[in-house]
């Protein structure tokens, strides 16, 4: 009953927040097109159009072609496929990793927890797009670096989320007295705590997917990454770079518009979900 | 004198966490794809010469042998050994770099916080206004765009098209000489030798890349004044102090605004040291000759001594950038005992 | 001319799930240099009331009706400007809990120093011996070490009187009293109430003492107003309404006091508060009303007078032939 009108009322909520339907109405084409891209784009991502290089939009190529001939709008859609799918890849990683390591730290404390929570300290004063770099490079290019890199920098991040609001969720009356009644100890971590502990991190999950993208996105365009000439953001962009100086404005700023909206999307989706779960704002 | 026994505490407190990365930075360049030696040393130098390097740069010691000498140079000499790619001390190298990025660093975070704090303030004055709205979009905006890219549509706008802005080839035309060196900031340095006409051109060439970093760092920062505004707005004191008729100035900023203040430094320190990290984006598109881009070069050619050294420097900043917070924090809050 | 006379103020909250009539027509007169009481269970409206007079009712309330007369002038209808010149300086507020009441992050000097220049309009140069002065007169010792104090250095009764200080600055001819003494020890509660009752015998400030505790506000009102969800129930002289009270919820509430020597069972008052999103029909007593008739469900109860300065809103005294 009272899950019922906690949802509806979220529904209602989202209805009544028009930037959040919008980020919604984003992220719901991104993944469309995702997954539609072998029926929306026109051209193979890696053909190339040798009597076509370089030229601006058109009708024949909407976006204009790369200094390859290859057709950026095709190149956009399958980079569409690939990005989210790095993105989502590294998101539940992390989240998934972190949030166990976390997890355990706060629930097993002592020691362990000390050391461990020493450890995410030195992980997250490590300069992260320095670490992803370090990491990407060791890893050599290619997708699975890539999803490691953007994951593993997080980690630290949800772990301590998780050891945090664990630890408070750990002090609650119900958790007292699931003990009380004889629970054995991963029977409370894993029906009670890591559940009710879980709201908090998935907000946090939704607002990483905009900046998983970025954080891919920037190491592939640094060349760390994808290689190049595959369909993907950073690496169109960085393949724009070459012809920046003859004014290919197309070649970079598509997938550039591409990132930002996606990243604007689940941004936007990320925002209205920590208001709508905001006990302080639900008051109200 | 309490002050500078916390610091001193602090200080030490900090020494395993550098260390905890020193050995991150070793570790990881050890593991790193190829042999550094055989890229410097190219195909034509003799199995001899190459063990004799080898030697030299320590790689024939065991792991932790390396990471003990390494140490003991770098306290004792402040050496942090010789790059392979520059043939120059990396200690030497850092401190070429480092004011590059420190230069563009502060204008890109000094301009955010000249744009972000008065958004936030004016959002959370007018919350739920169009005013508000628009504070909101622009700062989800400008944390959704990718700074790389930010940095090429502003050159192709303001250098190709409109020619405004100098081409993307580090801090000073070619045919301009830095000045004297003080701080190795060249704005700074120009107008303390009064060379104006340097002082221009640094600061044109800092232009793009400083509103590039801007744009991205103003959103959490105009986010986090919003709501700090907003909460302490609707604070008891605030209540009271209405109810005692103090004008609306002395509220916003005496009341409301100086309790936003710790909340806002705290978001702001954040924002600083994911810069330090994240500036290698824009140093790539400006050429910039910084931090980021020795370490990216460094990454990429298995220059181990340089980027342990780098990864050291950033991660110092980074913690004294914390640190720094929190004495802030401590003056600012008189509940905070140092 | 009475100082301040609220009539048929209604101040509504407008949430999501609905609205709160948190204030449902609410009447009563204060005359200058009284102390009224307004008295009443949580929720019931008591501080509600206080921010209406000074129009700071945070959203989602509003006020939606009524009027605050105010030396013959009524405030719902000033503009924002005028009325924040009216705050601290004619009107002053003290609120429940004094030590989040004080901005944490300036010194009590700063503080009153700020209200004395901007609200009582003096001389930079003079605020800091005036503001020594106030905290003496609220019986702050050392009041010149106590001015490089920090909110969260002072004591709660400390703290409390600092702000009485800061509200008295402007000599303003009413003082709000909102719950003052609410999580004090018991010594300090009385010393407080003392002081604010010394504060209208010397300056003839009038007072309205928001509070749930009857006892507190007999020893110091002239008046009370007894609250019941949103609404006053009876208003009388003090020494009348513990004589004779006429609304059956002020009987309870008298009858739920222990008294000394008293063995057995206190009686309470069975049932709760009711909710004012859906307020019951009628008088909104009747449903713990032990008296409660057919009329009492239906029709809402309107004052009446059993003398000129004693009403109650209650059918039985209309029965017993007051009307």
């Amino acid at each position: 009953m009272l899950k019922r009108v906690a949802q509806s009322e979220v529904l209602y909520r989202i209805k009544q927040n028009p930037t959040t339907l919008l980020g919604l109405g984003i992220v719901i084409f991104m993944f469309g097109l995702a997954v539609f891209a072998p029926w929306v784009a026109p051209y193979d991502p890696l053909e190339k159009h040798f009597d076509h290089v370089s030229e601006p939009p058109s009708r024949q190529f909407w976006m204009g072609t790369d200094q390859f001939g290859q057709d950026i709008f095709s190149r956009v859609v399958w980079a569409a496929r690939l990005d989210l799918f790095i993105a989502a890849t590294a998101v539940a990683i992390s989240l998934v990793v972190g949030s166990l390591l976390g997890a355990l730290s706060g629930y097993l404390g002592g020691w362990f927890d000390e050391m461990f929570m020493r450890l995410m300290d030195i992980l997250q004063a490590f300069p992260s797009l320095i670490l992803a770099m370090g990491i990407a490079f060791a890893l050599g290019p290619g997708v699975f670096t890539v999803i490691v890199a953007t994951s593993a920098v997080n980690i630290p991040g949800y772990a301590r989320l998780m050891r945090s609001t664990l630890l408070s969720e750990k002090q609650r009356t119900y958790v007292l007295a699931a003990r009380a009644v004889g629970n054995p100890p991963w029977r409370i971590l894993f029906r009670h705590l890591i559940p009710n502990a879980l709201t908090p991190v998935l907000v946090n999950a939704t607002l990483h997917f905009g900046w998983a993208i970025l954080e891919a996105a920037g190491l592939s365009f640094l060349g760390l990454g994808v290689a190049v000439p595959n369909a993907e953001w950073g690496v169109m962009i960085n393949m724009g770079l070459q012809d920046f100086w003859q004014g290919h404005w197309w070649a970079y700023t598509f997938p550039g518009v591409f990132i930002a909206l996606t990243v604007l999307g689940f941004n936007l989706v990320g925002d209205g979900l920590s208001d709508l779960l905001d006990p302080r704002r639900a008051r109200q | 004198m309490r002050v500078l026994r916390y610091v001193l505490r602090r200080l030490a407190l900090l020494v395993p966490v550098l260390l905890g990365t020193l050995f991150i930075a070793f570790f990881l360049t050890r593991v790193l794809p190829g042999n550094p030696i055989d890229r410097v040393a190219g195909p034509y130098i003799s199995q001899e010469k190459r063990e004799a390097m080898k030697r030299e740069a320590r790689l024939d010691l065991p792991f932790y042998q390396q990471f003990y000498l390494y140490l003991a140079d770098l306290v004792t000499k402040g050496d942090m050994g010789t790059s392979y790619t520059t043939a120059q001390p990396v200690t030497r190298d850092l401190l070429q770099r480092f004011p590059a990025t420190l230069e563009l660093v502060l204008y890109g975070m000094g301009l955010a916080v000249v744009l972000a704090i008065p958004l936030g303030v004016l959002s959370a004055l007018h919350k739920d206004s169009p005013v508000d709205h628009a504070g909101r979009v622009i700062a989800v905006v400008g944390v959704s765009v990718p700074v790389f890219w930010l940095g090429l549509v502003l050159l192709y706008v303001f250098f190709l098209k409109l020619q405004w802005a100098p081409p993307p080839i580090g801090r000073l035309p070619p045919t301009m000489s830095p000045p004297p060196h003080v701080t190795g900031l060249y704005t700074l340095d120009a107008l303390l030798a009064g060379q104006w006409d340097v002082f221009k051109a640094a600061l044109s060439a800092l232009a793009l890349p400083a509103v590039s970093l801007a744009v991205t760092a103003m959103a959490p920062l105009a986010r986090m004044t919003r709501s700090a505004m907003v909460e302490a707005l609707e604070s008891e004191y605030v209540r009271a102090a209405r109810a005692l008729g103090l004008p609306q100035h002395v509220i916003i900023w005496d009341y409301a605004f100086r309790n936003a203040v710790i909340p806002i430094l705290t978001i702001f320190a954040g924002v600083f040291g994911y810069a330090l990290g994240g500036v290698v984006l824009v140093e790539f598109i400006f050429s910039w000759p910084g931090l980021g881009l020795y370490t990216l070069n460094a990454i990429l050619s298995s220059d181990f001594p340089a980027i342990q050294g780098a990864i050291l420097l950033v991660t110092t900043v980074y913690v004294f950038i914390y640190l720094l917070l929190d004495l802030a924090v401590a003056a600012i809050d008189p509940r905070v005992e140092v | 001319m009475s100082l301040l006379e609220v009539r048929g103020l209604k101040t509504y909250f407008y949430t999501r799930r609905g609205v709160v009539k948190v204030l449902d027509g609410l009447n009563f007169a204060l005359e200058p240099g009284q102390i009224v009481g307004l008295v009443g269970e949580t929720g019931s409206g008591k501080s509600v009331t206080g921010f209406s007079i000074l129009r700071l009712v945070r959203r989602p309330g509003r006020i939606v009706g009524g009027e605050v007369v105010f030396e013959g002038r009524d405030l719902l209808k000033l503009p924002e400007p005028q009325m924040a010149a009216l705050r601290g300086r004619d009107i002053a507020m003290i609120f429940q809990n004094p030590r989040t009441a004080l901005n944490p992050l300036i010194t009590v000097g700063r503080f009153l120093e700020q209200v004395l220049h901007f609200r009582a309009g003096l001389p930079r140069n003079r605020t800091r011996d005036e503001a020594v002065r106030l905290l003496s007169a609220v019986h702050i010792p050392d009041p010149e070490r106590r001015l490089s104090s920090y909110p969260h250095q002072l004591s709660g009764g400390m703290a409390q009187r600092v702000m009485i200080a800061a509200a008295v600055a402007a000599r303003p001819k009413l003082l709000i009293a909102d719950e003052p003494t609410t999580g004090l020890d018991v010594t300090v509660q009385a010393q407080i109430m003392r002081l604010l009752r010394e504060l209208r015998d010397q300056t003839g400030t009038a007072q309205i003492l928001i509070t749930h505790d009857l006892g507190l506000a007999s020893e110091v009102c002239d008046a009370i107003a007894v609250m019941y969800a949103g609404e006053i129930v009876e208003f009388a002289p003090t020494r009348t309404l513990f004589a004779t009270p006429k609304h059956p919820y002020t009987r309870g509430l008298l009858a739920s006091r222990p008294k000394l020597g008293q063995t057995g069972e206190i009686p309470g008052i069975r049932g709760a508060v009711p909710d004012l999103m859906n307020p019951p029909r009628g008088c909104r007593f009747h449903p713990r009303c032990p008296h409660a008739f057919t009329r009492c469900r239906v029709e809402r109860p309107r004052p009446v007078y059993v003398s000129p300065d004693h009403y109650a809103t209650c059918f039985l005294l209309e029965e017993e032939g007051h009307a």
